[in-house]
């Protein structure tokens, strides 16, 4: 088991920076993800911990182990790819045995830990067959058990299930996730979907252009978005731009419209309201921030409801609730139907 | 009756059936005809046949230059396939792993003995050899060595494009997760690499025995009194005696090419490498 640390990384090809002097701790046993858009750097990172990609500036440690000009088959740590790269023309065996081979183990030795690994991933039973006789979510645990197979420092996974289709996907998953609790092994993964990262992270570190934008748990990340970017990215978000002065608690909107907030540490130009936190009513309520709305916009989603709901001073709020508890309330959120939104000021969050 | 809805799709379909037809009638005619050649019973090769005979291909074992020839003929295409082999593997995975400047120059130049005429190659070959001769006093043309340089230089074009199309398919990250799994280059390249391209290496091997066996050219300039191919054999023969016995032997050359592109179709589809 091992930290990982990541000091003032740097990557550039030509004018183009892909890592911008990225530091970062990665805790013993944590299952820290990476995300971000594509072309953010987090794959670059990635690479850069694998060996694949030389860094230019900047140092890489497993534990107390300088990794930074190590070549990546002395780096001892476990990668899965996104499109599985098992080995065509070993058996499932011979792959997941390949790692132990390359470190001259017993003969038994070897059969031990690959049992071993296969049984984790539950497909003991099928160790003679070749990959392609194989589904993708099949491949994909194959090639976890060959990477846990060797007993790394640490595990990389880069996209492990964009390629699966969405059923398999969380599957694959919740076993990844078990997995990597009952091992206890300090875990990096790449990933694009923010579900799944929030699903599956301990810690999530949203990056863009090559920079750390947040690092944080998900309920840090969704309550307290330290940026515009970390917002959208993370979960639904309504934006109202207008300003508010340090130490104050009305959040004057360019449209005209006062929103009450938490006090203001510092001045802001911008607040966030998740859709999740806004209530519906017919009549208003005793909130510090309650409007009168018309439902501009409804999508029906199954057990939840989406709407847009617009003020008088034309702010447009998306408001998301189940309809249960529309239901349950005795509401109707038809387009054109007139309703009061309330939320509190600490839904209020300033930029 | 030709399939089609319209007099323009069956006239199509015809005239599409028609040419496939005569073209692979003139691809297999002069086959046909040498196998023909080879057991009718006159003297000379002519037609009409005036009755049938086994006796030319006994008469092409009683014919040394012949025995002589398939032997050396055989000999130098396998050393030219191996030598081929060592040298154009290693380069066919720098050309499509590695970026360098120079990388499409040497790659052009690799693939020039297709484009410089056979019997330009040759007549260079033989000079640079008689100089080779008369400088170091080692024997060049007529021997082994000379014959397998000259034959190498044939196949290299061949090599690299079966290998570098075979490479180019086969995907990289595969080669990554060996490396991660503590692979060292060196076992990277050995445990996956090449048996991954095992279908290029195979398909590789049988072109450059077959671009070997059959070359008249280059051989032919190499050649000394004495130490002939069967190609050159074949040509010597038919230069004094125009008898049956150079069809028996034709068609001994053919069978065991053809034997080759089979045994090769057995690892390797054929019709999807070329």
């Amino acid at each position: 088991m091992a930290t990982v640390t990541i000091e003032n990384l740097r990557k550039v090809y030509g004018d183009f920076v892909a890592v911008d002097d990225m530091n970062l701790e990665v805790k013993d046993g944590e299952f820290l993800i990476l995300l971000g858009p594509s072309g953010c750097g987090k794959t670059t990172t990635l690479r850069m911990l694998a060996g694949f990609v030389e860094q230019n500036t900047g140092k890489l440690a497993i534990g107390d182990r300088d990794i930074t000009t190590e070549p990546p088959y002395r780096r001892n740590i476990g990668l899965v790819f996104q499109n599985y790269a098992l080995f065509p023309h070993l058996t499932i065996f011979e792959n997941v045995a390949f790692g132990l081979r390359r470190r001259k183990l017993p003969e038994g030795e070897i059969t031990t830990r690959v049992r071993e690994a296969l049984e984790l991933v539950r497909l003991g039973h099928l160790e003679d067959r070749y990959p392609k006789q194989m589904s993708g979510g099949q491949q994909q645990r194959v090639a976890i058990a060959r990477a846990i197979a060797i007993r790394p420092d640490i595990l990389l996974l880069d996209e492990p299930l964009s390629n699966l289709d969405a059923k398999l996907r969380l599957q694959v998953r919740d076993e990844l996730r078990s997995l990597q609790q009952k091992l206890n092994i300090t875990t990096i993964m790449v990933t694009h979907d923010q579900d799944e990262a929030m699903y599956v992270g301990d810690r999530l570190v949203v990056m863009q252009e090559g920079k750390i934008q947040q690092i944080g748990t998900p309920t840090e990340l969704y309550n307290h978005p330290a940026n515009r970017f970390v917002a959208s990215f993370i979960g639904r978000t309504n934006f109202v731009e207008g300003e508010i002065g340090a130490g104050q608690t009305a959040f004057k909107a360019k449209s005209g419209l006062t929103v009450a907030t938490a006090i203001a540490e510092r001045p802001s130009s911008e607040l966030v309201v998740r859709p999740e936190m806004i209530e519906l009513s017919a009549e208003k309520t005793a909130e510090a921030n309650c409007f009168e709305a018309e439902i501009t916009h409804s999508v029906f989603l199954g057990g939840n409801l989406e709407m847009v709901a617009t003020l008088p001073t034309g702010d447009a709020f998306t408001v998301i609730t189940t309809v249960k508890h529309l239901k349950d309330k005795g509401l109707t959120a038809d387009t054109g139907s007139r309703l009061h939104l309330s939320f509190s000021p600490e839904s209020a969050v300033l930029m | 009756m030709v399939q089609g809805k319209t007099f323009a799709e069956r006239l199509g379909r015809l005239s599409v059936g028609l040419i496939n037809t005569v073209g692979l009638g003139i691809c297999v005619l002069p086959l046909i005809l040498i196998f023909w050649l080879s057991v009718i019973a006159n003297s000379v090769l002519s037609l009409p046949a005036e009755g049938y005979t086994l006796n030319w291909f006994a008469e092409v074992w009683r014919q040394p230059q012949f025995i002589d020839g398939f032997y050396l003929s055989a000999m130098v295409a396998i050393g030219a396939t191996i030598i081929g082999m060592i040298v154009t593997i290693p380069a066919a995975i720098v050309l499509v792993r590695k970026r360098f400047i120079g990388r499409n120059a040497i790659m052009q130049m690799l693939m020039s003995p297709l484009i410089v005429p056979a019997i330009v190659i040759g007549a260079s070959l033989y000079m640079t050899m008689v100089e080779l001769e008369v400088r170091t006093g080692i024997p060049a043309t007529g021997s082994m060595i000379g014959f397998i340089a000259g034959h190498v230089l044939l196949t290299i074009p061949w090599c690299v494009r079966l290998l570098t199309a075979n490479l180019a398919g086969l995907n990289e990250v595969v080669e990554e997760a060996a490396a991660s799994l503590g692979a060292s280059p060196f076992t990277v390249i050995w445990k996956v690499t090449l048996p991954l391209i095992r279908p290029g290496i195979v398909a590789a091997a049988i072109f450059s025995f077959v671009v070997s066996f059959g070359n008249l050219e280059v051989s032919m300039f190499l050649s000394t009194p004495g130490q002939l191919t069967l190609p050159v054999a074949i040509l010597q023969y038919l230069q004094w005696k125009i008898d049956p016995t150079i069809a028996a032997a034709s068609v001994m050359q053919v069978a065991i090419i053809g034997l080759a592109l089979v045994i090769t179709n057995r690892f390797v589809n054929l019709s999807r490498m070329v």
